[in-house]
């Protein structure tokens, strides 16, 4: 039996699914059903929550909660249920379980008095998430021209290549970075593939967090400082910029030369007096951990350098609420 | 039957700077009194909504519905695409959100008699985009091709908004060009210059006749032949295929037009001083489509690769859904 609908006609809540939480992970708090509780004293009433999707040893633990931005207060978790008691009316949470997990954060609640509400929240894990590693990209410049060929054995499957993968690319390199395959020129040698990933967290990882408005001269003097040449970094920025730029704020970490193995191996031969690969990590951050500077170490780009790019927008974990 | 037409907003005003407000759009979604009967599986003090969803992606099959009755909010699983919705007997207004792909859909009042079910057709109307000029012209980039070193001037005026541009723009590019294409900016060497702004959804404005079904498999093959007959160089195509082709792959089918030279004026003029002797300009529209319709093919240009050319190339991804009779 459903009382609520009665003591709310006057909400005409048009904005309702406009609130900022849209660039949270949105997380369906699930309403299931209301029952009379004659037991709690008028005008309050009784939030019932089950979480859906934890782990075992996640069941019966402790939660940390905050009612309507209030201070954060613990919670025992009791295999995967706990109550709530409030005012009859309407309140908002915020929950968060561990690190496993993405902070989850309800709309408004509507609660009646002397009413229990039963909620099924669905918890969404930070491991494990399917991505697209995306446009890694590679550059060749031999001391002189000569034939080539790369292999590459991404961890996941390969989505796209271009020119077209055929268990290898193989043609003439030449100083000036041009590739001639099959009778073609080109500039670079282009991959994609969708990989399992876990959730970014700023608060562990060396990184840096980076305003909507710095991400260009960010990137810029990063990529600068690494030793990228201004073509390479035009490619790397155009792929990337616009899209971090549609965040206020992102997450970014690094990852150089053999951390890039968990993404793909890569074989060129002839082997490369020097091969330097470069992969960054980003997702869009709202927290306020500020993360460990990374060091990055700088190309060395005598003889025959052979330069990889790529990168992958992943979820970042966010604690909003200070424990 | 009873037909009862609701009201179909464009809620878009989602993200917090408050500047975009909400679009009004021209198509009133339509909800349906299929049937109703009395149930005697219903208490005196129940009755059921049943709401089957038109137009709802297969993903999103057994999606959570976030609805309200009257202001007050719920969230439920469909089954499948149907929805049913149990409440006191009454008149309702609601209020029916299944995610950013789509509109919400606002009821008029709705009344319901005790122990009575009322099933109910919505079409569902898919959201263009959270934007709110329209999609981003994709990865607009420029080659110049002078016939011997050339100081350049580049400049742009988009007809959009949220424009991005590298390197960086100050009312103009001034490069020095180099005959292979190389572009010398403040002491470093460029391919080429690039911008991105949102500007308006060209598919839906101009509802195309021409243009042409690609399946998402075929997409490598089909720009790259699309590209050569064009006149791009293969590290052009490289560039267009490598950003264009995994969007047109991930989709199953894509209904694609080409724009080209002046009538890409519309999203941003293009002005290069001095003068090329051609100055090119080649943008690619897609959209997903389910299926496959039947399209006037369109005849593309030539390029002409002689004397000083410049060369711009982007795109715009859509949201636009063609009907089945093209």
């Amino acid at each position: 039996m459903m009382k609520t609908p009665y003591l709310f006609l006057a909400f005409v809540c048009i904005s309702l699914f406009s609130f900022a939480e849209e660039k949270r992970i949105a997380t369906p708090f699930i309403f299931e059903k209301s029952e009379d509780a004659p037991a709690v004293p008028e005008n309050t009433g009784i939030y019932h929550f089950t979480f859906e999707g934890l782990k075992k040893s996640d069941l019966s633990t402790q939660i940390t909660l905050s009612c309507d931005g209030d201070k954060n207060e613990l919670i025992e978790l009791k295999k995967g249920v706990f109550e709530y008691t409030a005012s009859a009316g309407s309140h908002r949470f915020v929950i968060y379980i561990n690190d496993n997990y993405f902070e989850l954060y309800s709309y408004d609640l509507i609660l009646g008095s002397q009413e229990k509400h039963y909620y099924l929240i669905q918890v969404q894990s930070t491991y494990g998430m399917q991505l697209e590693v995306d446009k890694p990209v590679i550059y060749l410049y031999p001391q002189e021209s000569s034939d080539f060929e790369i292999t590459v054995e991404p961890k996941g499957e390969m989505a796209f290549t271009y020119p077209k993968y055929q268990g290898n690319w193989t043609g003439t390199m030449h100083p000036n970075g041009n590739l001639d395959i099959d009778g073609e020129s080109y500039r670079y040698l282009f991959w994609e593939s969708k990989q399992k990933t876990d959730a970014l967290n700023p608060a562990t990882t060396e990184g840096f967090v980076v305003d909507q408005k710095n991400i260009v001269s960010f990137l810029e003097s990063k990529l600068k400082a690494v030793g990228f040449t201004a073509s390479e970094r035009a490619d790397f920025i155009t792929f990337w910029g616009p899209k971090m730029q549609q965040n206020e704020q992102v997450f970014v970490t690094f990852h150089q030369d053999t951390e890039c193995d968990r993404f793909a191996k890569l074989n060129i031969s002839p082997k490369p007096d020097n091969l330097h690969r470069f992969y960054m990590s980003w997702g869009k951050y709202t927290g306020n951990a500020i993360p460990e500077p990374q060091q990055l170490s700088r190309f060395n780009r005598t003889g025959f350098t052979a330069i990889e790019w790529g990168g992958q927008e992943i979820p970042t974990i966010t604690k909003s609420l200070s424990l | 039957m009873r037909i009862l037409v609701v009201l179909l907003l464009a809620s878009i005003g989602c993200n917090s700077t408050g500047n975009d407000l909400p679009k009004p759009i021209g198509n009133d979604g339509i909800l349906t009194l299929i049937k109703e009967y009395k149930s005697d599986a219903l208490s005196k003090d129940e009755a059921v909504f049943y709401l089957n969803f038109n137009g709802l992606k297969k993903d999103d099959f057994n999606a959570t519905v976030r609805y309200s009755l009257n202001g007050s909010e719920f969230d439920n699983k469909m089954n499948g695409s149907k929805l049913r919705v149990k409440m006191y007997p009454g008149t309702y207004k609601m209020e029916l959100y299944i995610n950013h792909s789509y509109y919400e859909v606002f009821t008029d009042s709705l009344k319901i008699d005790p122990q009575t079910v009322q099933v109910y057709d919505v079409e569902l109307k898919k959201r263009k985009t959270p934007k709110n000029v329209g999609p981003v012209a994709y990865k607009p980039v420029i080659y110049l091709y002078p016939k011997e070193a050339t100081e350049a001037e580049v400049t742009l005026d988009i007809h959009g908004e949220n424009a991005f541009y590298y390197p960086e723009y100050n009312d103009g590019w001034r490069v020095l060009a180099q005959p292979d294409g190389t572009l010398e900016f403040e002491g470093e060497r460029f391919n080429y210059l690039f911008w991105e702004a949102n500007v308006r959804d060209h598919l839906e404005e101009i509802h195309p006749q021409e243009g042409v079904i690609v399946a998402g498999k075929e997409a490598i093959s089909f720009l790259e032949e699309k590209l050569t007959s064009v006149g791009f160089t293969s590290e052009e195509r490289a560039d267009f295929i490598t950003f264009w082709g995994p969007k047109l792959a991930a989709n199953e089918h894509n209904l694609v037009r080409f724009e080209w030279n002046e009538s890409c004026d519309k999203f941003a003029d293009l002005t290069v001083s001095p003068q090329p002797d051609h100055l090119y300009r080649f943008y690619i529209f897609m959209s997903a489509v389910e299926g496959n319709y039947s399209i006037i093919p369109q005849s593309l240009p030539k390029f002409s690769r002689d004397g000083f050319v410049a060369l711009e190339w982007g795109g715009q991804i859509s949201d636009y859904h063609p009907k089945k009779s093209l």
